[in-house]
């Protein structure tokens, strides 16, 4: 899945920094500059990525960054968890690589 | 063991057999048609080798250079195709995930029965249940081991499900 993320984002012409799981992605996120984007999947190991948005959130530098959610789960109950956890969307896979870059383009200035 | 732990188990096992079956049918779809995108991709690539080794003629190259946007743009589409059904391996992945942790429980329940059994098969079930991801799977499930009540919300979930897939939605 990080590999079709990543090919969609790169054929747009976006730079991609990638993660394997929401713990090295949270590493990445305290030792860097913030990105202007974050894409995370849910079901991720060693952290969810519900989890990664709170974390995320708490960081100064990541409160104003957009997060998107990528996620099979269509249950209203997992998106408002998303949601109150910080998450700016919620896209249900399987994700259309022209909606995905559409959405994008509207939420990163 | 008691006559109604085997045929829980038995259940439980049988469940589990469709779900993977299930699983298999339902990544065939996306299976076929990443085929039939990547055997696309393969003719537009020996169209394009064909087109750069013609003549150079003035008239012919424009003819070419149209032809080869026109391939390049079918290759895209052909490759951001491929990205939406190479999906459906991530949903079998989670799909046999939940159905592995629905048999490793009816394995530590047939080792360590536990008080009030019924209710720990139930309780199984109804996490397997909430776990999945489809209405046909849940529809299946229902089947293979009833659930003690009336579900009233399978309509629901199937239109809950149709109207998300491929969604996108900004807080």
């Amino acid at each position: 899945m990080r590999q079709m993320v990543g090919v969609t984002l790169k054929s747009a012409g976006y730079e991609v920094l990638q993660a394997c799981d929401g713990r090295e992605a949270l590493e990445l996120a305290r030792e860097q500059a913030a990105v202007d984007l974050v894409i995370t999947d849910v079901n991720m190991p060693n952290m969810d990525g519900i989890t990664l948005v709170r974390e995320l959130r708490m960081l100064p530098h990541y409160r104003g960054v957009p997060l998107l959610v990528l996620t099979t789960e269509a249950s209203v109950e997992k998106k408002l968890e998303g949601k109150a956890a910080g998450a700016t969307g919620w896209v249900v896979k399987p994700f259309s690589p022209e909606r995905l870059l559409a959405t994008i383009a509207r939420i990163v200035t | 063991m008691h006559a109604f732990d085997y045929n829980d188990a038995a259940q439980a096992i049988a469940a589990s057999v469709t779900q993977i079956e299930l699983a298999v049918r339902e990544a065939q779809p996306a299976v076929e048609e990443l085929g039939a995108l990547i055997e696309a991709m393969a003719v537009g690539l020996a169209e394009l080798r064909a087109l750069g080794t013609g003549g150079s003629d003035s008239v012919v190259e424009e003819a070419s250079r149209a032809v080869l946007e026109n391939r390049l743009l079918q290759l895209e589409q052909h490759v951001r195709g491929s990205i939406v059904q190479l999906q459906f391996y991530d949903r079998l992945v989670q799909h046999l995930h939940h159905v592995g942790n629905y048999l490793d429980g009816a394995a530590e329940q047939l080792c360590n029965p536990r008080d009030g059994n019924a209710d720990a098969w139930e309780g199984l079930r109804s996490v397997l249940r909430e776990r999945l991801i489809t209405d046909a799977q849940r529809e299946l499930l229902d089947a293979m081991i009833p659930p003690p009540g009336r579900i009233q919300s399978t309509g629901v979930h199937a239109l809950d499900e149709h109207a998300a897939r491929g969604s996108i939605e900004l807080f």
